[in-house]
């Protein structure tokens, strides 16, 4: 029952993370598309590798309830700039908002959703009968981290997307305020 | 300066993975205060306020 609680809860977390990760990489291929981010975008996808962080060091240091208080945290965050960023273009006409929408939402709309759906989740997952790791553990997060690949791909996959960002970050705004409507890459002068 | 931030949370990110978990915690409250002043910064511009 002990090792059940703690597997379930490590294995909604590689859920979790997967979950965080998918819009993400949406994101960026709508950004290849050409459709540029805004700056308040950008400070959405920062709350989303915050929510990421956390969950991370659950897949790879342990459960604790610190690390879901990081997540929490970073999902407060992001919560915070999605919801701003959604009463900014309230009360523009029907098909107006920034940038394209999917499933009739737009983008940031989705952001404040899934924000306030892994604060539900990790409600959750924090009330799992045993599902956080205690020092005494017969498998522990380092050899549970050895045996999962799932957990190593998904953990790998979010470094990988935060170093892209990064870079699309300084092509997009360089080191400076990136402007509200933005027309071009910064790098390639426009 | 949001390319900054991502870089740190990329930093904070690889550092966990290394099981270096002090630093990493840094590296996460620095990137989520570097976040907030960033988000003050973009809401309040308009208003003229310094940050």
């Amino acid at each position: 029952m002990i090792a059940d609680g703690r597997r379930l809860a490590y294995n909604l977390n590689i859920l979790a993370l997967v979950c965080m990760q998918a819009p993400l990489y949406g994101a960026l291929m709508v950004q290849l598309t050409g459709d540029l981010p805004c700056p308040l975008c950008l400070l959405e996808r920062l709350g989303m590798f915050a929510v990421i962080i956390g969950l991370v060091m659950n897949v790879r240091l342990g459960i604790r309830p610190a690390h879901y208080g990081f997540s929490i945290a970073g999902a407060m965050t992001g919560m915070a700039i999605a919801g701003r960023h959604v009463s900014l273009h309230i009360n523009d006409p029907p098909g107006g908002g920034y940038g394209g929408s999917v499933l009739g939402l737009h983008l940031y709309t989705w952001a404040l959703i899934i924000f306030l759906c892994f604060l539900a989740g990790s409600a959750v997952l924090l009330m799992i009968p045993d599902g956080i790791d205690e020092s005494g553990d017969e498998v522990t997060p380092r050899a549970r981290w050895s045996a999962s690949r799932p957990a190593r791909v998904v953990c790998y996959a979010a470094v990988v997307i935060c170093v892209v960002n990064a870079v699309l970050a300084l092509m997009e705004c360089g080191p400076g305020q990136c402007p509200d409507d933005p027309t071009g890459y910064w790098i390639f002068g426009s | 300066m949001l390319a900054l931030i991502f870089t740190i949370q990329a930093i904070a990110l690889v550092l966990v993975l290394q099981e270096k978990k002090k630093v990493a915690v840094g590296c996460f409250w620095a990137s989520l205060g570097l976040t907030l002043i960033w988000f003050n910064h973009h809401s309040t511009e308009s208003l003229g306020f310094l940050f």
